[in-house]
């Protein structure tokens, strides 16, 4: 479950892979799957069946579900053919002659200890302020812009300098932030919300010049 | 060297040294006791010279310097902004190519990510504290460069939006506040802590000049506390997020409180004291 809900799951590709093959295996073989996973900028439409069973695949909802279907349909219960949908359980205790919401007293039929499908995967809330990774991710960033915006600065301080030297580092910062907020969906399902913190607040640019540097 | 770099237009290391003669505290603050004897070389002439520039001509180029850094950093930190939005997200949309399998193993990764940072950390601590031969500077600037970080980005719990979660905000004030009060705060707190660190650099104290750890300290405190707590680009995302007259109100109001806050630390200082000297060989 914890693996599952990795925001890296190779699952996400637009491209839907037939269980029981690896992305390695069908690189070769599909357009429209590189190398890298399924970086295609002419997206292809997703396979809506599986060529090799001529069966229908179902996008978007989880191989496990999928197995237990093809179980259920192997192994029918009694009435989960005849209803498919399943009778609701008690939304409320108050009316206790009819505590069912089709009006009968008796619990429905087909009460079986189903798992449910997976909700959406979304990665669990944390609280970045208490989390380890955020905070190394920004010591990480803060380290590496704090060294780029000296290296700047002295690298354009210069006799006869147009514009003074911060203004690259206050660029390159504002570029970052640019590029950070317009791939933020992208970000953070690659490398989690911390990546977006990190590289979004760890390389500050100064909102003042140094004395000594100016 | 307070927002936007206003420190030409105010604190003039070389301008304020030619006033030490003139300034001994605030009784002779000129707006009490008018002289119009060295008027040109007093604060009060600059001061008011601000709204009438051609009366001195010395402070002319710096006031043109201090707009010059306002209006370059603005134009330019809006124009890189809009840049990088725009090459993200028309012409390389995707962040695709990244996800190598390497790359993307959950566990190598979040270890890395964990290990990575703390392990260059803990080097460059014991590199600082165990070298001794080398100028420091720039190790302590690094050093201190992670507590701004961490710091500026605590403080945005101040503001009222932050939340993981809709039904459980993280921040302190719940709907009400201002909502960019985290970035304000932690800007005018660089603001304040690079005035003090500027003071100390250059006023001399009870105890004589200050070693030269000490310098590299105070420099250090500049060039990587204070450079890593206060920002620019979220100041210019958030400005660029709001609508209307609240950008521009936030954006004049963090560069007059910065005024404000520099010229309290710097000038309250100068005023009581005897002027700058150097109290580290800058």
């Amino acid at each position: 479950m914890s693996s599952k809900n990795q925001n890296n799951d190779p699952s996400d590709c637009t491209v839907a892979l037939p269980s029981g093959f690896q992305p390695s295996t069908i690189s070769s073989l599909s357009p429209g799957i590189s190398f890298f996973g399924c970086w295609d900028m002419h997206p292809t439409p997703p396979l809506r069946s599986d060529p090799l069973s001529n069966k229908e695949l179902d996008l978007g909802r989880p191989a496990e579900t999928r197995e237990e279907e093809a179980h259920q349909a192997q192994h029918p219960l009694p009435s989960s053919s005849a209803s498919p949908s399943r009778r609701s359980p008690p939304s409320s205790f108050t009316n206790m002659d009819q505590p069912y919401d089709d009006g009968s007293a008796t619990p429905p039929y087909n009460i079986t200890p189903t798992k449910d499908p997976l909700p959406e995967t979304t990665p669990p809330p944390i609280n970045p302020f208490l989390h380890l990774p955020t905070a190394s991710l920004l010591v990480f960033f803060s380290i590496l812009g704090c060294l780029t915006r000296i290296g700047l600065t002295a690298l354009f301080t210069y006799s006869g300098q147009a514009v003074f030297p911060l203004v690259w580092s206050q660029g390159l910062g504002c570029l970052l932030m640019g590029v950070c907020v317009g791939w933020r969906k992208d970000l953070e399902r690659w490398g989690g919300r911390e990546l977006y913190f990190g590289l979004g607040t760890g390389p500050s640019t100064p909102l003042f010049v140094s004395p000594s540097s100016c | 060297m307070l927002v936007f770099d206003l420190r030409p237009l105010w604190i003039h290391h070389d301008l304020l040294l030619m006033d030490a003669p003139n300034l001994r505290g605030f009784q002779q603050l000129p707006w009490r006791v008018p002289s119009f004897r060295n008027s040109r070389r007093e604060l009060s002439s600059r001061l008011l010279s601000l709204f009438s520039l051609a009366d001195s001509p010395l402070l002319l180029p710096q006031a043109a310097n201090g707009l010059t850094h306002l209006i370059i950093t603005l134009s330019f930190s809006f124009f890189s902004l809009h840049l990088g939005r725009h090459l993200s997200t028309n012409h390389f949309p995707s962040l695709r190519p990244l996800s190598s399998p390497l790359l993307t193993h959950p566990r190598l990764t979040k270890t890395t990510t964990i290990l990575l940072p703390l392990l260059l950390y803990l080097a460059l601590l014991l590199i600082c504290i165990l070298d001794n031969k080398t100028d420091r500077t720039l190790l302590l600037s690094v050093l201190l460069a992670p507590p701004g970080t961490l710091l500026r980005f605590h403080l945005t719990r101040l503001n009222p939006t932050f939340a993981s979660r809709p039904t459980q905000p993280l921040s302190l004030f719940r709907k009400k506040g201002v909502a960019t009060l985290g970035t304000f705060t932690a800007n005018m707190l660089a603001t304040a802590v690079l005035g003090t660190s500027y003071v100390l650099q250059r006023k001399p104290l009870a105890g004589g000049a200050l070693s030269i750890l000490q310098c590299q300290v105070l420099q250090a405190i500049e060039d990587g506390f204070c450079g890593s707590l206060s920002t620019v680009s979220t100041f210019v995302v958030e400005i660029d997020d709001m609508r209307g007259r609240r950008g521009v109100g936030y954006m004049a109001g963090s560069w007059v409180v910065g005024i404000l806050i520099t010229v309290a630390i710097v000038g309250g200082s100068w005023w009581n004291g005897s002027g700058f000297g150097e109290a580290c060989s800058l």
